[in-house]
C-alpha cells in the first residue's frame, strides 16, 4: 500500500509555479524591457521555424492593419509589436457578444542565434498572419569540412 | 484571532479572487477557445504537411463579436490565415454556423521548428443568433484575418418604432 500524505500546499505551490510559467513563456518576462510587455493588451500565437538558411516566423494578428505592425531586431532581440483598433468609432452599440481584444499586441524574442542577420530582415502580413523572414549570414551556415587523408 | 484562523480567511479571499478572475476569463474567451482537428485522414499515408498539423496546437483562439441593430446583425470572427474556398458559413436553427480550415503550407515543411503555437486544421464554431434572419440576404467578407458576416433580419423580427397615436 503505498501512503500518500496530505499536502495542501504542495497543490497550491505548483498552481503558482505553473502560473508564472505560463506568464514568463507567453510574455518573455525575462527581457530587460518589460515596461512594454506589462502594457501589451494581447499576445499573438507565434510559429518559428529554422530553415539552412533563413528563421522563418509566422504570427497570428487578425484584425490588425498591416500599417500598424512594427518589427525591429536589435543586438539579437526580435520585437513584434503592433495595434489592434476599433474598425469604425460608430460601431460600438449594439454589442451582443465581445470576445474581441483590441489594443496594443507585443512580443519579443530573445534567443535569435548570432547566425541571424538583422540588416537582411523582411516582413509581410497577409489575411491576418504576419510572417517575418530573417536570413542567415553567409559564412556562417554550416560547412562541411572534408577530411585530408 | 489566531493564526491558523487569519490562514484560513486569507485562503479563502485568495481562492474567491482566483475563482472570480477565472469565471471571468471563461466568460470572454471560453467560447473562443475553438478546437482545430487534423486535416489527416487515419490510416493513409501521411504528407509532411500533415505530419506538422499533426503536432500542432489542437486548441486556437477564434475570438467573435456580434452586433444587432435594427434591421441586421452582424458578426465578425477572427480567423488567421484560412484557406477562403474551403469557408462555409450556414444558417442552422438560429445559430451562424463558420467551418473553416487553415492549413500548413508545402513551403513551411522545410527546416524545424522552434515555437509551435498557431493552430491548424479544421474547426467548427456556431453561434446564436438573437433573432430570426433571412439568409438568403447574407453577405461575408474576409479581409485581414477578419471574417465578417452580415445578416438582414427577417421582416417579422424586425424592431418596428411605434408611433403613440393622440
Amino acid at each position: 500500500m503505498t501512503l500518500v500524505r496530505y499536502e495542501p500546499w504542495n497543490m497550491l505551490d505548483q498552481l503558482h509555479r505553473e502560473m508564472n510559467q505560463l506568464f514568463d513563456n507567453r510574455l518573455n518576462k525575462s527581457s530587460p524591457d518589460d515596461s512594454q510587455v506589462a502594457t501589451a493588451d494581447w499576445v499573438p500565437a507565434v510559429d518559428i521555424r529554422e530553415e539552412d538558411k533563413r528563421f522563418v516566423i509566422h504570427a497570428d494578428i487578425p484584425g490588425v492593419d498591416p500599417k500598424d505592425i512594427e518589427v525591429h531586431m536589435e543586438n539579437g532581440i526580435l520585437t513584434i509589436k503592433g495595434e489592434r483598433r476599433q474598425e469604425s468609432e460608430e460601431e460600438r452599440e449594439g454589442y451582443k457578444r465581445i470576445e474581441r481584444v483590441r489594443g496594443s499586441f507585443f512580443r519579443r524574442f530573445c534567443s535569435l542565434p548570432d547566425t541571424a542577420d538583422a540588416e537582411a530582415i523582411s516582413a509581410k502580413a497577409r489575411d491576418g498572419v504576419l510572417e517575418v523572414i530573417i536570413p542567415k549570414h553567409e559564412q556562417q551556415q554550416p560547412r562541411r569540412i572534408q577530411v585530408e587523408s | 484571532m489566531s493564526t491558523l484562523q487569519q490562514l484560513k480567511q486569507g485562503l479563502g479571499r485568495f481562492w474567491d479572487s482566483l475563482s472570480e478572475g477565472w469565471q471571468q476569463l471563461q466568460q470572454r474567451a471560453g467560447h473562443a477557445l475553438t478546437r482545430f482537428q487534423p486535416g489527416a485522414k487515419r490510416g493513409e499515408l501521411q504528407t509532411r504537411e500533415e505530419q506538422i498539423e499533426q503536432q500542432a496546437s489542437r486548441w486556437g483562439l477564434l475570438a467573435a463579436e456580434l452586433q444587432e441593430d435594427e434591421d441586421s446583425i452582424s458578426v465578425r470572427l477572427e480567423a488567421p490565415g484560412l484557406d477562403r474556398e474551403h469557408l462555409d458559413i450556414s444558417v442552422i436553427d438560429h445559430h451562424l454556423v463558420i467551418r473553416g480550415e487553415k492549413h500548413v503550407q508545402r513551403e513551411q515543411t522545410q527546416g524545424r521548428y522552434h515555437i509551435m503555437e498557431c493552430a491548424y486544421g479544421q474547426f467548427e464554431r456556431a453561434l446564436p443568433l438573437p433573432a430570426e434572419v433571412d439568409d438568403s440576404g447574407a453577405r461575408a467578407r474576409y479581409r485581414d484575418g477578419i471574417l465578417t458576416v452580415t445578416l438582414p433580419k427577417a421582416p417579422h423580427s424586425r424592431s418596428r418604432r411605434i408611433e403613440v397615436q393622440g
